[in-house]
């Protein structure tokens, strides 16, 4: 295989996103172990910066394979899931590079840190498995049908992906929270608030259906909070998590921010495109209306937050179950049973199998 | 009543509330709405017009004596968060049930029929009419995607024994990974020669082949199984508009409550209020959500759609709707009358063109003088031609990163060409690039391929060589040795590929409208070209490229689109992106803020 080529480019993409996992979650492990000890331990800080900077790297890596792809099939690639779930990675790493700054975690000092480390790990994490997966699906490069060859074709995708990978960023810094706040109720025994004690485990049940990475995401995260909660109490306390107990309500509504005008320009230029494309801005096509949903989703969030006043772990959990419905929209829509007719399934892969290629050999 | 108190009145709605008065206002739209198609229908029914005037009585006695109320209602945040609660819900019900055709509706009490027909013991030897035939096919359509949906649930979830299936996946599996357990066997020999992707795509398309089809089956035997449960469920999605929710009055009201809300927000502290700098974003977003509603609204009353079936030369001033409903092309259809003045559309030329491949099969001898393919590859390795391209095959077995034994490059590409050819071999010697032909230039492309390959010592040996597209396309053998000197023979064809999905490249029309003078001679006003996301408008009229016949390069198929609320909604639509886009990303940038909201 050659080396600059998309294929080897994203086994890059995911090598490299091992890094900063690795060292993120070393990182966190490392400010808990040592909770009990005061001072900024530079080592650690240093290492912690430098997390970033490999997310960096990563993000150069895959862009790059997008680039590659590009001149591979000649289009914007975004046509199969084999080039769309790249460009949503891009996307991931781009919005965790921009949320690292825009959320002030770089001035974050000492055991302050460890959360940041934390989410951005568990970011990483999220890549790796994506791209492990994505490098099992069908590499075909296809032609673009004529409906596609349109300039909304990269810009409405683009706009989408950044809007959908944000906005689950947010969900996973919202889940965080409120798996954190579950078991401190457990173990702790805090002030039970029901949203939270049967909100957090509901939610992490609802999503276990949806595929292995939400089951890692949703139940894995809820019990690795559980775990991590329990050993920092015994290793002198949660106090890497004060910071974040204080500011998450403002944390997740700074990366909503950022996501949901990204998510409304998708929907909307996928609307005008229609419109040039069939005039016709809105066919109520299943896919069309998924995205919908989840931009109602998000709607209602924003005015429950704004002019109903709700905040904390009420709020958070409507991200996450926006988060749901974008992987529904995203992931599980051609299972959809008014799918079957839509005019959204050319990432699908209507895949054959090579029969002949599979008799055994002395047959042939 | 002072704005204050209606501010009070708005902040003391509660959610239970809302909820409860939402659902009976979906439920009078759809009372209101049935009365009044009752009396629409003419005969002057007694009972209908008297439960519409009851209905209509309460909606004016609020807007008279409680308007403060209704206003209040409408400026609540709960009322409209619920509401958008409810759009969401009625959305998710039109993505979960499958929704009917809407250019082939169910016929009225279609559905009726078929329940008396499913009772054996009232259908006796009925005759069974057209509609109930149709409304039995959308059944089986329903029936196929509800199973669809219903098996992929449990099926992920791990309840598939909740369906009655045994074991954890569908079908055999010890078959299924013998089957693949061949396969991979092969893969190294097939990476060897076309690359890793293409081992990779055969792996990937054949274990989702091979679990679809085991899937497939299992579905079609949980379709039996259900289809009376499956029935039920059909008739009642007919009976409460499930299967047309897009279209229920419930809907609607759902719509019309979201426009009232929006319109109250806006106009909630006065107009002067909006023009405030910081209360631009808001201000124009919600005045866009009211422009997509209006304009869908006016579209939904007004819209007409139909299709053109033209061919070269043809003009017609008569058009076909979706419902198929004979229609003519008349200024301002909506308040035309018999007399308006009509035009006529003509197709003065069509093309589609076809994407340029180049297949590269490797042949072997079949031992009886004869030629076969070496792979039994179901889908042979074929490139998409653009200018650039290089593509590598065979590599040693054991070593993919090593030097590839065969490789080529395209060096020209020209879509429209002439061509000479050698009168001998009829092989193309030379291309003339035809730069100033239009689209409609049936013309083939050509091709100039540099090949590089191995000879018998291992040393590179590169040869040029031009192909054409046209006719069948131009096919040339090439030999060259592979790993340990084997002879390998590969036919190189380049042709133009009609086998994708019968989709073409590209495909245009030239159209022309026509108007008529005096004596019926037609006369040409206006004219443009249209491809798929390039639309023509004339007269409000939007042509589009729809359709064309793979068998008839003369036909082509035009959509006919005539919505005066498109420009509305577009308005809309910008309004909401570039608004949102202002609010939530440029103004706390150059504010300097970090977010809105934010505590």
């Amino acid at each position: 295989m050659e080396f600059f080529s998309y294929r080897s480019f994203l086994e890059l993409a995911m090598q490299l996103s091992m890094a900063p996992m690795v060292l993120g979650i070393v990182l966190f492990i490392s400010w808990i172990a040592s909770a009990r000890k005061d001072g900024e331990r530079r080592v650690l800080t240093f290492l912690s910066k430098f997390t970033m900077l490999l997310t960096a790297a990563s993000f150069v890596v895959c862009c790059t394979a997008m680039a590659l792809r590009y001149v591979e099939v000649q289009h914007w690639p975004a046509q199969t899931m084999y080039e769309v779930i790249p460009l949503g990675i891009c996307a991931a790493y781009l919005s965790t590079i921009a949320l690292y700054y825009v959320l002030q975690l770089n001035s974050k000092r000492g055991v302050a840190r460890a959360f940041g480390d934390l989410f951005v790990a568990l970011i990483m994490l999220g890549g790796v498995f994506t791209l492990q997966y994505v490098l099992n699906l069908d590499p075909t490069g296809k032609a673009l049908p004529p409906a596609l060859q349109s300039y909304w074709f990269s810009t409405h995708i683009t706009a989408y992906m950044i809007g959908y990978f944000t906005l689950i960023i947010a969900a996973l810094a919202a889940w965080l929270h409120l798996c954190f706040q579950y078991w401190l109720q457990i173990i702790r025994k805090d002030e039970k608030r029901k949203v939270v004690t049967i909100g957090v485990p509901l939610l992490a049940v609802i999503a276990a259906p949806f595929g292995s990475m939400a089951m890692m995401m949703g139940l894995g995260v809820f019990a690795l909070a559980g775990g991590v909660t329990a050993f920092s109490l015994k290793r002198g306390g949660m106090k890497w998590y004060k910071t974040w107990e204080r500011e998450s309500d403002n944390f997740t509504w700074l990366i909503f921010v950022v996501g949901f005008p990204f998510l409304t320009s998708g929907l909307i230029q996928g609307a005008l495109w229609a419109q040039e494309a069939w005039a016709n801005y809105w066919g109520w096509d299943s896919k069309e209306v998924s995205a919908l949903i989840s931009w109602f989703f998000y709607l209602i969030y924003l005015h429950l937050r704004l002019i109903a006043g709700w905040r904390g772990e009420k709020a958070m959990m409507l991200l996450c179950a926006g988060a749901l419905s974008i992987f529904i929209t995203f992931q599980l829509f051609g299972y959809l049973p008014d799918s079957q007719k839509s005019l959204h399934r050319y990432t699908d892969m209507e895949s054959l199998p090579s029969e002949s290629m599979m008799r055994p050999l002395e047959e042939n | 009543m002072q704005k204050k108190e209606i501010t009070k009145l708005a902040n003391s709605w509660t959610f239970s509330q809302a909820t409860l008065c939402c659902i009976l206002l979906y439920l009078w739209a759809e009372g209101l709405m049935a009365a009044a198609s009752r009396v629409m229908a003419g005969g002057a029914p007694a009972v209908p017009s008297i439960a519409m005037f009851c209905l209509m009585l309460p909606l004016f006695w609020m807007l008279v004596y409680r308007w403060y109320n209704v206003v209040a209602f409408f400026r609540s945040v709960r009322v409209a968060v619920v509401n958008m609660c409810f759009l969401a819900l009625g959305s998710m019900i039109g993505v979960l049930i499958q929704q009917e055709d809407v250019n082939s509706p169910t016929p009225a009490s279609a559905v009726q029929e078929l329940v008396a027909l499913s009772d054996a013991s009232t259908a006796g030897n009925k005759v069974v009419s057209s509609a109930a035939k149709l409304a039995y096919q959308q059944f089986e359509s329903f029936r196929q995607a509800e199973t669809f949906f219903l098996y992929h649930l449990c099926n992920n979830i791990g309840l598939r024994s909740l369906l009655g299936f045994e074991g954890s996946s569908a079908g055999d599996e010890q078959q299924i990974q013998e089957m693949l357990s061949n396969l991979e066997s092969r893969l190294p020999e097939i990476a060897a020669r076309f690359g890793e992707e293409k081992s990779v795509a055969i792996r990937s398309q054949s274990e989702v082949g091979l679990r679809t089809r085991a899937k497939n089956a299992e579905i079609r035997d949980l379709e039996t199984s259900l289809n009376d449960s499956l029935f039920s469920l059909f008739v009642i999605a007919d009976k409460f508009d499930l299967r047309r929710a897009y279209r229920s009055d419930w809907f609607s009201m759902m719509w019309a409550l979201l426009f009232f809300g929006v319109l109250a927000s806006l106009l909630r502290n006065g107009i002067p209020y909006l023009l405030k700098k910081n209360k631009w974003g808001f201000a124009v977003t919600h005045l866009g959500i009211l422009f997509i509603i209006v304009g869908g609204l006016l579209g939904r009353s007004t819209e007409i759609r139909g299709l053109v079936n033209l061919k070269i030369g043809e003009y017609t001033s008569n058009y076909e709707t979706w419902q198929r409903e004979p229609r003519q092309f008349v200024y301002n259809p909506t308040f035309a009358d018999t007399d308006a003045k009509k035009f006529a559309i003509k197709l003065v030329d069509f093309r589609a063109d076809q994407h340029d491949v180049l297949d590269v099969i490797y042949v072997a001898s079949d031992g009886q003088g004869g030629w076969r393919q070496e792979f039994d590859l179901d889908d042979q390795p074929k490139l998409r031609v653009f200018e650039g391209l290089k593509q590598s095959y065979d590599y040693p077995i054991d070593d993919l990163s090593a030097e590839p034994h065969f490789s080529l490059e395209v060096l020209e590409y020209a879509p429209q060409t002439s061509v000479e050819r050698d009168p001998e071999t009829n092989a193309t010697t030379s291309y003339t690039v035809l730069s100033d032909a239009t689209f409609f230039n049936p013309a083939s492309a050509t091709v100039k391929v540099k090949v590089t390959a191995t000879d018998e010592q291992g040393a590179l040996i590169a040869e040029e060589m031009l192909l054409h597209a046209g006719g069948d396309g131009d096919g040339i053998p090439f030999s060259y040795f592979g790993p340990d000197s084997q002879l390998r023979i590969v036919w190189l064809r380049f042709r133009e590929d009609r086998s994708m999905g019968g989709m073409p490249l590209e495909w245009q029309s030239k159209l022309s409208i026509l108007e008529f003078d005096s004596d019926g001679n037609p006369i040409e006003v206006s004219s443009g070209e249209v491809r798929v996301n390039d639309y023509f408008i004339h007269a409000g009229y939007r042509f589009f490229q729809t359709n064309h016949d793979p068998n008839d390069p003369t036909y082509s198929g035009i959509g006919v689109v005539y919505d005066p609320g498109i420009p509305f909604v577009l308005w809309g639509l910008y309004c909401v992106m570039i608004a949102t886009a202002y609010i939530f990303l440029i103004m706390p940038l150059t504010k300097g803020a970090k977010a809105r909201g934010a505590n």
